[in-house]
């Protein structure tokens, strides 16, 4: 299976491609896009999973190393799929820059969640910055180009922290490859691991807009359009996530089978997600803005996401990835209603949106199911994750509990500002000019059936979920996988 | 007139780099390191003997050159670079492309008056022109051998193009530059797809079996090393062009 190169490398060939053909880059992107989902879904089904690519012919730890395993190819569709959607809200036509950043953008978030190599990572997330700082500077006016130097700046202070972690392992441990450093990591001293850790994670705290290293992302959404929205959320938010469980869960544990961060660090990611959570909701609350609401609303539920990970127990986790999947498609239904409702009424602003629901019931009604979904109201999607993150939190101990209580009073809060917007939507308004084709509706409709199907009956999901989490249990046995031992 | 004088220059600078390149070739010749590109005669030496034997440990200690594919190159830095990391390395290079590409978007665009360069660097500018372009297509010509590369060569030649902006010379055109780099990038990845087709591994060295240390080895190092220089040397004009037009 050599071939899963081509994933990373077909989007590449097409930045350049798309330099030159003009208005038929969009054909371009869609094809690309098709072949990466295409190839990616064979791959789910080729039945050789879990197997390990060597780049260039050499051996693992000499060598760069692409791995497939169920946790890859889990979140490699995801992205994929999440690209095909965002990309079915570029309507107008768009300069060639555009489709350029876009196919990098493709291609570093599939190599981020394919690669097996600490360098070859650092450098996706280091092309992933760039595009998406490109991608937000789009619009070109000052709004835009003060969010994407912002985001520069960040992302770009945060490298330098992960590459000097990433020289601290090569210094100690002597290899980069993720395999590698998982069978030595427990040679590493306390006082090393924990500042290598604390040097990267700081890089990766701002692919998932975690409190210190979030001022970026109100702005950036603001500032850009939907469908960069949804690029950032959906394909570069999932990579992170996917990053985040990798590197912490089974990089960086001493022991297997259990999330254990070094000294007191996974009480200071706890703290950390409750500043993210509380600001995000408080934000949220007094925003007028449908985008800011949405950016300050994914902000609060990557910090449930890091709260999760932290408690340190797979039964948390598996509330982590119900709350990734039910973020995933409820921010899609959310962006891609909040487009059409914007461009019908001419603003932002959801007092503007007044009475639009009540002629698209269909975005309306989706809107609200999502918005059910984040707050975790039973029989939607979210509800399970937060029932385990919650559930397993409470007795684990003072802090944890603070979480679980903080968690509840935060799906209160989201209850206040979403139920009022779909109040909004479905109170009596005036009549408007612009009309939304039905086939844009089709879209949010689908994605708000998936939360609920996910939600009603969570035993089609919980199977997948075990068998990431399988993964997640044994790191021994991707180790084993990579440098081929016996 | 004008251009009738700048010609007559031109020449003249030819003319005494040729001179210049004459001694070098026959100081070569007389020391008995000479510059062998063909290999009808067996030469005694190779063009990287020294650099193959120098070492850091001790005197009389040297590397021992096997005939697999790891160390076809007699520079170990580039074996890492370009063929253990080629992909990291490619992938550096595509960072700055999309660095370059959004620096359009970043830079606020104000028209301001571009003062006109003086005689001496007009005149000049041709001269350091070649000599840049020669320096930099030693250094990735012979990067598999010495110390150097790709990114450096791309470095260096671009200095050419920026001494010709510098000095109000129009060089290269703006598309030219876009296509340069296109094609240098495409052809970097179409070369790891046609290694994926005869070898099955991706960014795998295929052209095997050739001499250590001589210029033409090393397989696929050398075409890298060049196809890199030139994307870098497009990436980086294209941020002076950016500047002088922009500013």
């Amino acid at each position: 299976m050599n071939s899963i190169v081509f994933l990373i490398v077909i989007p590449l060939i097409a930045a350049f491609l798309s330099l030159f053909l003009g208005k038929n880059d969009k054909i371009l992107a869609y094809i690309v896009t098709l072949f990466n989902i295409i190839f990616s879904i064979l791959i789910l089904f080729s039945g050789k999973i879990p197997f390990n690519v060597a780049i260039g012919g050499w051996r693992a730890p000499y060598g760069i190393n692409y791995a497939v395993t169920d946790l890859t190819i889990f979140f490699l569709v995801l992205v994929n799929v999440a690209a095909l959607l965002a990309l079915t809200s570029v309507r107008e036509i768009m300069e060639y820059q555009f489709y350029s950043f876009y196919f990098v953008l493709l291609s570093s978030t599939n190599g981020i969640v394919l690669t097996g190599d600490l360098f070859n990572f650092f450098l996706f997330i280091e092309l992933s910055t760039f595009a998406v700082a490109g991608l937000i500077s789009y619009k070109r006016d000052r709004l835009s180009t003060g969010a994407a130097l912002k985001y520069l700046i960040l992302s770009s202070t945060a490298s330098i922290f992960s590459l000097a972690a990433i020289g601290l392992i090569y210094k100690t441990l002597g290899t980069l490859n993720f395999a590698d450093i998982a069978n030595k990591v427990n040679n590493l001293n306390e006082a090393s691991l924990s500042l290598i850790l604390i040097l990267y994670i700081s890089s990766l705290l701002v692919e998932l807009k975690i409190f210190p290293f979030n001022m970026w992302v109100v702005k950036a959404y603001e500032a850009s359009k939907t469908s960069v929205n949804l690029f950032i959320h959906g394909m570069l938010g999932t990579a992170g996530i996917y990053g985040v469980l990798r590197i912490l869960l089974m990089v960086f544990s001493k022991e297997t089978g259990k999330l254990t961060l070094s000294g007191n660090l996974s009480s200071i990611l706890m703290l950390f997600a409750f500043v993210t959570v509380i600001i995000g909701e408080i934000g949220a609350l007094t925003e007028k803005n449908m985008k800011k609401i949405l950016a300050f609303s994914s902000m609060a539920q990557l910090g449930i996401v890091l709260f999760g990970i932290s408690l340190g127990s797979f039964d948390a986790l598996k509330g982590v990835l119900y709350i990734v999947i039910s973020n995933y498609l409820a921010k899609f239904v959310m962006f891609l209603t909040v487009n059409e409702f914007s461009k019908v009424s001419g603003s932002t602003n959801y007092l503007d949106m007044k009475g639009l629901g009540r002629r698209y019931p269909v975005l309306a009604i989706s809107f609200t199911i999502s918005a059910l979904s984040l707050m975790g109201i039973p029989f939607f999607a979210g509800f399970w994750g937060k029932i385990s993150i919650i559930g397993n939190a409470v007795f684990s101990g003072k802090l944890e509990l603070i979480g679980a209580v903080l968690i509840l009073i935060a799906s209160v809060i989201e209850g206040v500002y979403y139920l009022r917007i779909s109040h909004t939507f479905f109170s009596q308004g005036h009549e408007r000019e612009g009309r939304i084709s039905r086939v844009y509706c089709l879209l949010p409709m689908i994605l708000a059936l998936v939360i609920l199907f996910i939600g009603i009956n969570p035993d089609s999901f919980e199977n997948i979920i075990s068998i990431l989490l399988d993964e997640i249990k044994s790191p021994e046995k991707y180790i084993k996988l990579i440098l081929s031992l016996k | 007139m004008r251009d009738e004088r700048s010609l007559f220059i031109n020449i003249v600078a030819l003319l005494i780099l040729s001179v210049i390149g004459f001694y070098i070739y026959k100081v070569s010749m007389d020391t008995g390191k000479g510059i062998k590109i063909t290999d009808n005669i067996t030469p005694q030496m190779r063009v990287a003997d020294r650099f193959m034997n120098k070492n850091v440990i001790k005197e009389e200690s040297k590397y021992v050159w096997g005939g697999t594919a790891e160390n076809t190159s007699a520079n170990i830095v580039t074996s890492v670079v370009v063929d253990y990391r080629l992909f990291d390395t490619t992938l550096e290079v595509i960072v700055l492309f999309v660095t370059i590409l959004g620096f359009g978007f970043v830079i606020p665009k104000d028209k301001r008056k571009i003062i006109k360069p003086t005689t001496i660097l007009n005149r000049w500018a041709p001269i350091l022109m070649i000599l840049m372009l020669m320096i930099g297509g030693y250094m990735f010509v012979n990067g598999h051998l010495s110390p150097g590369g790709g990114f450096p060569a791309g470095a260096i030649i671009s200095t050419a193009v920026l001494i010709g902006v510098l000095a109000g010379r129009k060089t290269l055109s703006q598309k030219t530059l876009k296509i340069i780099e296109a094609v240098a990038g495409i052809s970097i990845f179409s070369l790891g797809i046609a290694s994926f087709v005869i070898t099955g591994n991706f960014f795998q060295n295929f052209i095997l079996n050739d001499r250590i240390g001589d210029l033409f080895s090393a397989g696929l190092i050398p075409i890298f090393y060049g196809l890199i220089a030139f994307k870098v040397a497009a990436e980086l004009s294209n941020i002076y062009f950016e500047f002088y037009e922009e500013c």
